[in-house]
């Protein structure tokens, strides 16, 4: 179980893109305008950062970026 | 058209900058560039159908590509028109010279099709054409058969070179990359992204096109060569049939409009491809930052 962890921690974006891909290809064969330049790159940024951003929200923890006063963003 | 050559070609033309435009091209500028003849013309090529009335162009490819039309938004004219705003409005050159570059890799990609686009307007309404596969957008057959057309002949040889294109120079959609080749071009940009997502965010934000990209390839191949059984002749097929001559699919009447001999548009393509280039390279220079002017990223 703990190398399962482990390999899912040290390839959590490759396995999120993955399935990113597989379920809007799966989903664009029901519903083909989801094939469009909002869409696709929405959905990528869903699996992507959503997910790991859902999953800290739920232990409570930040979701958007912390950073230091003073760093590019601030 | 093309179809996910386009989202490919922008991740090709930052993965081959000339040398000292590494690190300092905007990477959303290469991508709006790309996108802007499409984001004029296209939506109305296939138009929408409520309550059983159809609302789009009259004659799809003669609006798309051609003049009259929207074919314009296809001319190196048209991307020059918007280069040249864009300096005036920002005078940043990672912004100008990056559009310039997007929008020049649409204009020439899409002289592929039958169709082909107004390489020299306003000199001249000829579209110029290789005719490489068949333009297929018809109000009858909408999208979908236009998709199908395209992704039963060379134009999915089409999107697979420029994926493979891509994938030679896989370094471009790493981290790493990201980090050092196009975060320094538009550091505003991502700097403003960055305080609602964090770096997963960001870097899905910059691939997400390439994404897009090949998911649209594999979902639109599936589809016409897996998961549709089209009368084609008055035979019942299972999937569209492929056909890689050139000009095909054979089963697609290929619009076209006026336009120049195909023997001269390629070597004239490449030599205003060159023309481009060239200048980009020089304007690079004359348009870095003077200490009157505002300071560009570093």
């Amino acid at each position: 179980m703990s190398a399962l962890r482990r390999f899912a921690s040290d390839h959590e974006q490759g396995i999120l893109t993955t399935l990113a891909a597989i379920t809007y290809i799966g989903a664009s064969f029901w519903q083909k305008s989801l094939l469009n330049w909002i869409v696709g790159p929405a959905w990528l940024l869903a699996w992507c950062w959503g997910v790991p951003a859902l999953g800290r929200l739920v232990r409570g923890e930040p979701v958007r970026p912390v950073r230091p006063t003073g760093a590019p963003g601030e | 058209m093309s179809w996910a050559a386009h989202q490919f070609e922008i991740y090709a033309v930052q993965a081959h900058l000339p040398k000292k435009m590494r690190g300092k091209i905007s990477f959303f500028a290469i991508f709006f560039g790309d996108f802007t003849p499409d984001f004029f013309a296209k939506f109305w090529v296939y138009g929408i159908t409520i309550g059983g009335t159809h609302y789009g162009a009259t004659t799809p490819h003669l609006w798309h590509r051609g003049w009259p039309g929207m074919g314009f938004t296809h001319t190196l004219a048209f991307g020059l028109v918007g280069t040249v705003a864009i300096w005036l409005w920002r005078h940043n050159r990672a912004w100008t010279i990056g559009y310039l570059l997007g929008f020049t890799a649409h204009a020439l990609t899409d002289i592929n099709d039958s169709i082909g686009t107004m390489l020299v307007f306003p000199f001249s309404t000829l579209n110029w054409s290789v005719g490489t596969w068949a333009y297929a957008a018809t109000i009858e057959g909408g999208k979908y058969l236009d998709a199908a057309a395209y992704y039963s002949s060379l134009g999915f040889v089409m999107d697979a070179f420029w994926l493979v294109v891509v994938l030679c120079s896989w370094r471009v959609l790493t981290r790493e990359y990201w980090r050092t080749q196009v975060v320094p071009g538009d550091p505003h940009a991502w700097a403003w992204l960055g305080r609602f997502f964090d770096e997963r965010g960001l870097l899905a934000i910059y691939r997400g096109v390439f994404f897009y990209g090949v998911c649209r390839l594999i979902a639109w191949t599936t589809w016409a060569h897996l998961l549709v059984d089209p009368v084609i002749d008055g035979v019942r097929r299972s999937g569209y049939p492929w056909d890689l001559s050139w000009g095909g699919p054979w089963w697609i009447p290929a619009r076209e409009l006026p336009s120049v001999s195909p023997w001269i548009v390629l070597p004239v393509t490449l030599a205003l491809l060159a023309l481009v280039y060239g200048s980009a390279n020089r304007l690079w220079d004359k348009m870095a930052p003077s200490p009157r002017r505002s300071p560009e990223p570093a």
